[in-house]
């Protein structure tokens, strides 16, 4: 049925371009007449006019404004917005800093307390960022380090808080092989699950997932063993 | 014999399930999910998937927060859809499309756009234009 539908999806857009071909031929666009194939598809799925149409007027498209304004990071920081229109891209790279679209050149900076007066509904709608945790292990072992203090944090966190998820991620460092170590961050992923679990917190919360040797703490080379990157990340949403 | 037509169960259910991008967090107002051309009711704990468009009516708004940590807050008289989202990295797929096409957002990026900057697209209004960045407000006019 799906299938279907994006079968005669195709038909209709075949056709509409059809249509526009058409449209721009009408509008003296010469090269379409020697376009081959798209010619073909319109004469076979649109009935070609049988007298030649006034030419159409287009509108003029309506103005459309956009503004984009950098604001800082968590930690005060300001990272870079890059903003491009059709082939022309800009930079802003300080808080507060506005640039609108069509006038890439023209950028002012505005006061932090001007953008947050104007835009209070989407500073109030924005969501906390989410309490992040990490489980350190042993080498090659779903053993955790250290005491089970983190673990008790973790709990009181997700029960006093109104939690909607709970994103279990195993990782490893990059020592032994690829598949290997993926397998071994689910077992470790596994691990703090069962340990969630065995402390109360449903299991329909929690959503594991692992990732071997991706998204490391510490970058190292292959092979290197590293106690930072052998971990369980929980991030309570 | 019966491998090949679990493959291609298989391939027919990766087919119909749409990705799984964000959690409602926060709703203010008036707020619903247009799904297949349906219109669906939010409240917080609603899933957004890949392709939903979200739209927001007068003082209203909604917060979002995605599987990769990325947080989207959508004001008021806004549309905003998600186009295409993919979140594996083990897989080493990440794809963050994503378009205002009305009505303004605050944007602060997580994972994807840590791991992959370009994987992570927001179109605004025209698809000509698009934002990249850690923090940032888009407003449509």
């Amino acid at each position: 049925m799906k299938r279907f539908i994006a079968v005669s999806g195709l038909t209709i857009m075949l056709i509409f371009s059809g249509c526009s071909s058409a449209k721009e031929t009408n509008l003296g666009v010469s090269t379409i007449d020697t376009n081959g194939w798209l010619s073909t598809v319109a004469i076979e799925t649109v009935p070609a006019p049988k007298v030649a149409p006034t030419p159409i007027v287009v509108p003029a498209p309506a103005v459309i404004k956009v503004d984009v304004i950098s604001l800082p990071q968590a930690d005060g920081k300001v990272g870079k917005v890059v903003v491009s229109d059709d082939d022309k891209t800009t930079m802003l790279d300080q808080a507060w800093q506005k640039v609108e679209t069509k006038h890439l050149d023209k950028k002012e900076i505005l006061s932090k307390e001007i953008v947050e007066s104007k835009y209070r509904d989407l500073l109030e709608a924005m969501p906390e960022e989410p309490n992040n945790y990490r489980m350190y292990f042993k080498y090659d072992s779903t053993d955790i380090v250290g005491d089970s203090k983190i673990l008790m944090q973790i709990v009181e966190d997700i029960t006093s808080n109104p939690t909607l998820k709970v994103d279990v991620i195993g990782y490893t460092d990059r020592a032994g092989d690829d598949a290997y170590n993926k397998i071994l961050s689910m077992k470790r992923a596994q691990k703090v699950v069962k340990l969630l679990e065995s402390k109360g917190i449903d299991n329909k919360l929690i959503a594991l997932d692992y990732y071997g040797e991706e998204n490391p703490i510490v970058p190292t080379e292959d092979g290197v063993a590293n106690e930072q990157n052998r971990r369980v990340e929980v991030t309570i949403k | 014999m019966k491998i090949f037509n679990l493959i291609i169960l298989l391939g027919m259910f990766s087919f119909i399930l749409a990705n799984e991008a964000a959690l409602v967090k926060k709703l203010k107002g008036n707020a619903h999910i247009v799904r297949e051309g349906k219109e669906l009711a939010i409240g917080v704990g609603t899933k957004v998937l890949e392709k939903d468009k979200i739209i927001t009516r007068a003082s209203s708004s909604v917060g979002l927060i995605f599987k990769d940590n990325t947080r989207i807050s959508v004001g008021s008289n806004s549309e905003f859809t998600v186009e295409e989202y993919m979140f594996n990295l083990s897989e080493k797929k990440e794809v963050f499309t994503t378009n205002l096409s009305k009505g303004s957002l605050e944007c602060v990026t997580g994972l994807i756009s840590k791991i992959n900057p370009k994987a992570f697209q927001l179109k605004a209004k025209t698809a000509t234009m698009g934002i990249r960045g850690t923090h940032f407000i888009v407003d449509v006019n």
